[in-house]
């Protein structure tokens, strides 16, 4: 299945995180401190995002460096944990930051009792950080407000075509599996690595995911016509597209494919003349390399199916993927029981937002699934990797994750941009006394 | 192999062709049997559900490596038997294969049993070159030859026979779909309404009734709007159908005069149903009967959207009505724990994985999810024998539907338990 639309954003909120971070560094408090900055005190025009983001800016430098872990609460405080070496830098800093709102009461009437700062010595003040920070994580907690989930009422659907275009009914249905099967889709193909992260966040691939992106599907194959409207009719389609997909597979031409690769499957694809066309016509060696990605309920629509076509391509080479998980799914799908390599786990803020209690919970299920077989998908931002990598997942994909690739690349180029600058200026330098040395 | 090629072309083919070649090449073989030996598959014991001529199709592939390699040979019976037939073939090649296709249905009872065992019932070897075994599995061939002809008789009376409703024809798809959608929205609808009542035993063994289910007979609509299609061939354009079935089934309920109706209703429905504006009409017209009405939602549809399915339920608890979980059987069960979805009740198909010849360890997992279901929250549904219910009271189940249970509330009925429906 292509990729829906994109997960909605939010305004990541670190107060679970900072908790866990806490109570993580209880084996580590030596030689670490902690300072609050009461950000939240300021007059509301001085705690507008740009200050807030400028204020947390100051502190880049060290978190870089690792020196330190930042944290920028919902209510705009910040809290920073370093290395008690850093003392004297870190209080430079906040001494920065303090100019920066010199103008507000809070730093103008500074007093003991209403404090722009509060420091503390992790060994020797632990249990009140971890009071302070329990007690900010709860106000959080309490403060969320369920979130409006998907809901086709009038409102939403009219929304929804707005924005997406009219629903797929069964006639348009017909006439896209048309155009579908005449169209060159190569140019839909879209990639998107698996990766894991190493302490720098620089990513190192392990294998990339190939996609048709329904969004330029529709707008190239369909305009005006919501593919997503009806869940089943978009189902009946994804098989139309799996076939597709094989069939460029197939062509080494039409797409360039090289290391692992992942794709989108239905199992009933996979018992179709299609796959057995698609699998006479690869190398054996090429289906170790791949990864068939299958919705949790298109296994459950006949199991027996999926159990035998697993088992299939299992025996083949093949490696499968349980995709589509969310961390409540996990808890009642096994995946050792489904016999699936590997299971794709949905970034969702709300694993963040449940508190101690769902990080527990989640951190249970990726020890219990295989922390090698968990792939954190959609991460969309760095708070999602963070949360990943505090529950022990290695794997990510999503937007962010490519953003890190390009970042990384452009580094690199940078890099021999500037070797190749010092060259030639070494390169110059000679020539420049050559010159001297002729006249 | 020149047999070996054109073989299994047509799969499931009932004229016996296969059966005829092989007792054409044992009576080769009986001239200078010296090397030759013989394996028998019996696939023909697989579940129901797994003989499929999709799963046997690639099944045989698992043998392509012995018979392009080797001097074997492998023939596909109409029951969908595999017998290879091999010649200086070393065995543990065999074995692979054979192994390969075990894996295939590693879920089913046939292959339960351990390779060469006394348990064992997949396979069965013969020594060619002993003059017993090979009268023997050309006794064997015969017999089969002779049952597939049978069934092929069979089958042509009954394809002629008018009154054996069929759900065959052509499959679903996008073409046909949106005609068949179109007379499902004008089709007269409340003729085709039928209702299976589902009962508690008590313990001392009085019945009382728990709900009637209301449903859309499909074979009867198949007949009315469609009767050259297989309605249930593509699972998912069948949902969409589902959805558009729902909205008529809960007009025609919500026009009943529930003041004089005091059994409880349940409906089967989409999530996406339950959201929509023809709920909120249905519920209006039902206003405090919402009690006595029951939504059954299948576990796929539950599955593929666990936060919507939280909305829903939530909204329908918080306004009177109660939530089955259904669509689940013994297999989906030991892949899916629905303990953790807190619905009223979890409705689970009877089947035979439920009977005695299953392993113990299979028998006694479903038993550990009964328990932490809560005995109280599971309806055993398609129950069809009083043996089902027998086998359930002892796990403490208590809540039956099914054909078998019909006979039953029948007879309720006529004693006066059971009011009007």
């Amino acid at each position: 299945m292509a990729l829906p639309a994109e997960s909605q954003t939010r305004v990541p909120s670190q107060e679970n995180l900072l908790l866990d971070y806490v109570h993580r560094l209880e084996k580590h408090r030596e030689g670490r401190k902690v300072v609050h900055i009461h950000l939240s005190n300021l007059k509301s025009f001085n705690r507008r995002e740009q200050h807030v983001r400028a204020a947390a800016s100051t502190f880049e430098p060290l978190v870089k460096e690792l020196l330190g872990q930042l944290f920028t609460l919902k209510n705009s405080d910040l809290f920073f944990v370093y290395k008690s070496e850093l003392q004297h830098q870190v209080e430079t800093m906040v001494q920065k930051i303090k100019f920066l709102f010199s103008d507000d009461p809070l730093v103008e009437d500074e007093s003991e009792a209403n404090p722009f700062a509060s420091w503390f010595d992790a060994e020797l003040h632990f249990n009140d950080i971890i009071q302070l920070v329990q007690g900010l994580a709860d106000v959080e907690k309490a403060k969320a407000k369920p979130t409006m989930r998907a809901r086709m009422d009038t409102r939403a659907a009219l929304k929804a075509k707005q924005e997406m275009g009219e629903p797929l009914t069964p006639d348009v249905l017909g006439r896209v599996e048309d155009a579908l099967s005449r169209a060159d889709l190569s140019n839909l193909v879209r990639r998107q690595f698996i990766c894991t992260l190493d302490e720098q966040m620089v990513p190192e691939p392990e294998f990339s995911e190939l996609f048709i992106s329904i969004t330029n599907l529709r707008e190239t194959l369909i305009p005006g016509v919501n593919l997503l409207a009806n869940r089943w009719l978009f189902q009946h389609l994804t098989v139309t597209l799996d076939r597709r997909m094989l069939a460029m597979l197939t062509k080494t031409d039409s797409l360039t494919i090289s290391g692992n690769i992942s794709f989108n499957i239905n199992v009933a694809t996979i018992l179709s003349d299609d796959f057995q066309n698609f699998d006479n016509n690869i190398t054996a060696a090429r289906r170790g390399n791949m990864i068939l990605e299958l919705q949790k309920e298109d296994m459950f629509t006949d199991l027996g199916a999926f159990l035998f076509a697993r088992e299939f391509v299992q025996a083949k080479g093949y490696r499968v993927c349980l995709d589509g998980m969310t961390y409540e799914a996990m808890e009642m799908l096994d995946r050792e029981r489904l016999g699936t390599d590997l299971v794709k786990l949905i970034w969702n803020p709300e694993m963040i937002d449940g508190g101690e209690e769902t990080h527990q919970q989640v951190r249970r299920l990726v020890e219990h699934t295989g922390p090698e077989n968990v792939v954190l998908c959609r991460v969309d931002n760095r708070e999602a990797v963070d949360f990943g990598q505090t529950v022990g997942i290695n794997l990510f994909q999503g937007r962010h994750i490519e953003n890190l690739i390009a970042e990384d690349t452009r580094r690199r180029e940078l890099l021999r941009l500037k070797r190749r600058i010092e060259r030639s200026e070494e390169d110059e330098g000679f020539y420049e006394d050559d010159e001297e040395m002729i006249e | 192999m020149a047999e070996n090629s054109a073989a299994f072309s047509i799969i499931g083919q009932k004229n016996a062709e296969e059966e005829k070649l092989l007792l054409n090449h044992l009576h080769r073989i009986g001239v200078n049997p010296q090397g030759w030996y013989g394996v028998h598959a019996h696939l023909s014991g697989l579940q129901p559900g797994n003989q499929q001529p999709k799963y046997i199709r690639i099944a045989t592939q698992a043998f392509d490596v012995v018979t392009n390699n080797f001097d074997s040979t492998l023939y596909l019976m109409s029951n969908f038997d595999m017998i290879l037939i091999s010649k200086e073939t070393p065995i543990e090649s065999i074995d692979e294969a054979l192994s390969n296709v075990r894996s295939l249905f590693s879920e089913d009872p046939l292959t339960e049993g351990e390779e060469g065992s006394f348990e064992d019932r997949f396979t069965t070897w013969y020594d060619l070159s002993q003059n017993s075994d090979l009268t023997a599995l050309d006794a064997d061939v015969k017999f089969l030859s002779e049952e597939a002809e049978q069934k092929r008789v069979q089958e042509e009376e009954e394809r002629t026979s008018s009154l054996i409703n069929q759900m065959d024809g052509a499959p679903l798809t996008a073409r046909n779909l949106t005609v068949i959608s179109e007379k499902l929205q004008r089709v007269q609808i409340n003729g085709l309404v039928q209702y299976q009542s589902a009962i508690v035993i008590e313990p001392d063994m009085k019945g009382r009734l728990l709900f009637n289910e209301h449903f859309i007979s499909m074979s009867d609509l198949q007949r009315r709007i469609a009767p050259d299609t297989n309605l249930f061939g593509n699972p998912w354009l069948f949902s969409y159908l589902t959805e558009l079935l729902d909205k008529r089934l809960l007009s025609v309920i919500a026009a009943r005069d529930f003041s004089v109706t005091r059994d409880a209703v349940s409906l089967n429905m989409n999530i996406s149903t339950v959201l929509s504006r023809e709920f909120q009409t249905f519920h209006r017209m039902l206003g405090e009967n919402a009690k006595n009405v029951l939504i059954e939602l299948q576990m796929v549809d539950v599955l593929s959207d666990l936060s919507t399915f939280h909305y829903a339920k939530d909204s329908l608890v918080d306004n009177g009505y109660r939530v089955i979980l259904d669509g689940l059987n013994p297999l989906s069960l030991q892949f899916f724990d629905p303990s953790k979805l807190s619905v009223d009740y979890v409705k689970i198909a009877w089947g035979r994985e439920f009977k005695a010849d299953t392993t113990q360890t299979k028998v006694s997992e479903v038993k550990e999810i009964v328990m932490r279901l809560g005995k109280d929250q599971v309806i055993l549904g398609r129950v069809d024998s009083e043996e089902a219910i027998k086998w359930a009271l002892s796990l403490g189940i208590q809540r039956f539907q099914g054909h078998y249970v019909d006979t039953i509330a029948d007879a309720m009925y006529v004693k006066g338990i059971i009011g009007d429906r």
